[in-house]
C-alpha cells in the first residue's frame, strides 16, 4: 500500500487543482494572520474558506482518479480496499499540508503573541483542528467515494458544508438562550418592579443534551468553542487592555463580556479541548465504513 | 500447451441484458491473440472481467494458473499491463510524469527506463507538453506506454491502434511484433480493423453474443482462407485419386463436396474425372479473407 501513497502524493503534487487550493491555503491562512497581526477581530469566514478549499480538492482530485484512473490500479493487481485506503490516506495528508500552509503565516507574522498562549493549549488547539481537517477530509472523500458523477459529489459536499454552518449557527444561537428572561413592570404605586419569567426560546431536557451533543460534533460548532477559548490569547496586551476598557464602559452586560476577555482557561473548557478531538473523529469510521462499502462493490469500467 | 489465460464459462450480466454468456477462451504463452467480434458483442467486457475491474456473474478464469477465486490473482495481474478502452492517463502531467506516476505504483525502483519506453512509442520528445493536450493518437500511445511500464509479460490492448495515423498504425504494428518478438509479451488485442489485426495475430478468438463462437490458430486460419476452387462431385474418391494423379492439393470436405487449391485447369480436370466416371456437378472459386470468414461466421447476411 506504500507503493500506491508514494504515487498518490506524486499525483497530487503534480495537479493543478493541489496546485491551486494549496495558493489559497496560504492567502486564507495570510488572511487569518493579518487579522491576528493588526489585532482585527476574527470571524468565521477563514474556516468556512478553508473547508471550501478541502471539499473541492477532494471532489476533483478523488473524484477523477475514482472515474476514471483508478482502473489502472486495478489492472495493476490492487485490491479495492487497498486503493481505497491508500487514497484516503493521501487524500487526508494532503489536508494537513493545507493545514501546514494555513498556520504558516500565522506563526510567522504573530511570534509576539506565542509567550501569551501556554503550550499545551496551543498544542491541544492545533491537534483539534487538525481532527477537524482529518474529520472533513473523510467525510468529503467518502461521499465522493459514494456519489460516481464528480460534479454532483462536489455539489453534495458544498451543501453539506453550508447545512453544518447554517444549523451550526442556530444551534449555537439555541443554546446561548438563557432559562429566565428579566421583565418589569410599574406598580400601583408607580414603583419597578423587576421578576424573571420563563424563555421561551430556552431549550429543556432531553432537547438540550442532543443539541449540545450536535454541537460539540459539528466542526463549526467546535470552531466556535475552540475560538471562544483562544480568543483573549490573539491580542497583544495592550490590544486586550483596549478592549477590556471599552467593554467596561459601552458594554451592557460588561461582567460576562470581561470574563471572556480574561486569559485563563477553565476546568470545563480544558474537558472540552480534551474531548473535542474525538468528537472531531466519531463520522471518520462511520463515513469511512459507508465509502468502502460502496468502493468495494464497485464496478469499473 | 501453456496458456497464461484460461475462461471457462464466464457469464456477465447487467440486470437483464447478458453481456457475456458462457465465454470460453484460452491464451497460448506467447501468442498475439487477436479477439474479433462486433460492437457489442461482449469483448471489452471479457477484459474488463479479466483485469478486475468488474466480477463474473458466473464462470470461471485463470490467470498464470491462478484462478479468479484465488487471492493470488493479485500477484497475476501485476504481470499485466493493459489499454482499456479510451487510456487511464493524468491529463496535468507531462507523459513522463504519467509514467513515473505509474513506476512508483508498482514498485519499480528507478525511472531509468522511462526515456526508453517513451522512445519506443513515439514519444520521445513530448517534452512538457500536459497529456491533456496530447492528439488521440498521441494519448493512444501513452496508454500503451502506460501499459509497458512494470515490464509485464502479458499486455491487453482494446482497440489499440483507434485514433491513430497510417505511419502511427504501421509503428505501433511493428512495436506489438517486436515486443512479442524480443522480449516475448503474449498480447490480447480487441480490434475491429481485421485487415491489420490479420499481420500480427498468431490465434483468433471470435466472439458473438457474448460466446466465442471459434478459437482458431493463424495457419490454421489461413487454411479456412486460402484462396481454393470449392468443389461438389458424385463421387469424392474418385476425384480424390484424379487429383493426386495431377498432383494438385485438396481437401476432402464430405462425400460429395471437396476444396481444391491453386489454379486448375478445369478442362483436364473435367476429363480426369470422366475417366474415373465420376460427375462434376458444380465448382465455385473461394476467395475469403479474415473479414468474410468472421461475417460468415458469425451470420453474414446480418453483417454484410
Amino acid at each position: 500500500m506504500l507503493k500506491l501513497i508514494r504515487a498518490g502524493i506524486f499525483r497530487y503534487i503534480h495537479s493543478t487543482a493541489f496546485k491551486v487550493c494549496s495558493a489559497l491555503a496560504l492567502a486564507v491562512g495570510f488572511i487569518f494572520a493579518h487579522n491576528i497581526y493588526k489585532n482585527v477581530e476574527l470571524d468565521e469566514s477563514w474556516f468556512f474558506t478553508a473547508t471550501i478549499i478541502f471539499a473541492s480538492l477532494i471532489a476533483i482530485n478523488v473524484g477523477g482518479e475514482i472515474s476514471k484512473c483508478a482502473k489502472n490500479k486495478i489492472t495493476a493487481g490492487y485490491s479495492k480496499t487497498k486503493i481505497f485506503l491508500s487514497e484516503l490516506i493521501v487524500a487526508n495528508l494532503a489536508i494537513l499540508f493545507f493545514f501546514v500552509l494555513f498556520l504558516l503565516f500565522s506563526f510567522v507574522m504573530n511570534v509576539r503573541l506565542l509567550p501569551h498562549i501556554p503550550l499545551k493549549l496551543a498544542l491541544l488547539y492545533i491537534f483539534g483542528f487538525m481532527c477537524i481537517s482529518v474529520s472533513l477530509a473523510t467525510v468529503f472523500f467518502s461521499i465522493t467515494c459514494i456519489i460516481p458523477k464528480k460534479a454532483v459529489s462536489a455539489i453534495l459536499c458544498l451543501v453539506l458544508l453550508f447545512s453544518l454552518y447554517y444549523t451550526s449557527d442556530k444551534v449555537d444561537y439555541a443554546l446561548e438562550q438563557p432559562e429566565f428572561m428579566q421583565q418589569a413592570t410599574i406598580d400601583e404605586n408607580g414603583e419597578w418592579f423587576k421578576f424573571e419569567v420563563e424563555n421561551p426560546e430556552y431549550i429543556k431536557e432531553p432537547l438540550r443534551s442532543i443539541y449540545t451533543f450536535y454541537s460539540d460534533i459539528n466542526p463549526f460548532g467546535q470552531r466556535e468553542k475552540y475560538e471562544t477559548i483562544i480568543y483573549p490569547y490573539l491580542f497583544d496586551d495592550a490590544r486586550l487592555e483596549l478592549l477590556r476598557k471599552n467593554t467596561q464602559e459601552q458594554a451592557a452586560n460588561p461582567e460576562y463580556l470581561l470574563e471572556k476577555l480574561e486569559r485563563n482557561v477553565s476546568e470545563s473548557e480544558w474537558e472540552f479541548i480534551h474531548r473535542a478531538p474525538l468528537y472531531a473523529l466519531a463520522p471518520v469510521p462511520v463515513f469511512t465504513l459507508a465509502g468502502w462499502l460502496v468502493f468495494r462493490k464497485k464496478e469499473f469500467r | 500447451m501453456e496458456y497464461i489465460l484460461s475462461a471457462e464459462n464466464l457469464s456477465k450480466s447487467y440486470g437483464k441484458f447478458c453481456a457475456l454468456s458462457g465465454l470460453s477462451l484460452h491464451l497460448p504463452k506467447g501468442a498475439i491473440y487477436g479477439l474479433v467480434g462486433k460492437n457489442g458483442a461482449g469483448k471489452t467486457t471479457f477484459i474488463r472481467i479479466i483485469c478486475g475491474l468488474q466480477a463474473p456473474t458466473s464462470g470461471e478464469y485463470t490467470l498464470y494458473g491462478k484462478k479468479n477465486s484465488e487471492k493470488e490473482i493479485y500477484v497475476s495481474r501485476k504481470r499485466i499491463g493493459a489499454v482499456i478502452e479510451t487510456p487511464a492517463i493524468y491529463a496535468d502531467m507531462t507523459a513522463e510524469e504519467n509514467l513515473r506516476e505509474k513506476c512508483l505504483m508498482l514498485g519499480v525502483p528507478s525511472f531509468t527506463e522511462i526515456p526508453e519506453i517513451l522512445k519506443l512509442v513515439g514519444l520521445g520528445n513530448t517534452g512538457r507538453k500536459k497529456a491533456g493536450k496530447f492528439s488521440l493518437g498521441m494519448k493512444q500511445r501513452l496508454g500503451i506506454a502506460l501499459a509497458l511500464a512494470g515490464n509485464p509479460d502479458f499486455i491487453i490492448l482494446d482497440e489499440p491502434i483507434n485514433g491513430l495515423d497510417p505511419q502511427g498504425i504501421v509503428e505501433i504494428r511493428e512495436l506489438i511484433l517486436k515486443l512479442n518478438r524480443e522480449r516475448g509479451i503474449s498480447f490480447l488485442i480487441l480490434s475491429h480493423i481485421l485487415d491489420e489485426l490479420s499481420r500480427i495475430a498468431t490465434h483468433y478468438g471470435f466472439i458473438d453474443n457474448g460466446r466465442l463462437v471459434k478459437e482458431i490458430g493463424k495457419n490454421e486460419l489461413l487454411g479456412a482462407c486460402r484462396k481454393c476452387t470449392e468443389v461438389r462431385v458424385s463421387d469424392t474418391k474418385a476425384l480424390a485419386r484424379a487429383l493426386d494423379a495431377l498432383e494438385i492439393e485438396y481437401e476432402i470436405i464430405s462425400e460429395t463436396s471437396a476444396k481444391i487449391y491453386g489454379e486448375i485447369n478445369v478442362s483436364r480436370l473435367v476429363f480426369s474425372l470422366a475417366e474415373e466416371n465420376c460427375e462434376l456437378i458444380s465448382a465455385r472459386e473461394k476467395n475469403e479473407t479474415l473479414e468474410t470468414y468472421f461475417l460468415n461466421l458469425v451470420g453474414g447476411s446480418e453483417n454484410a
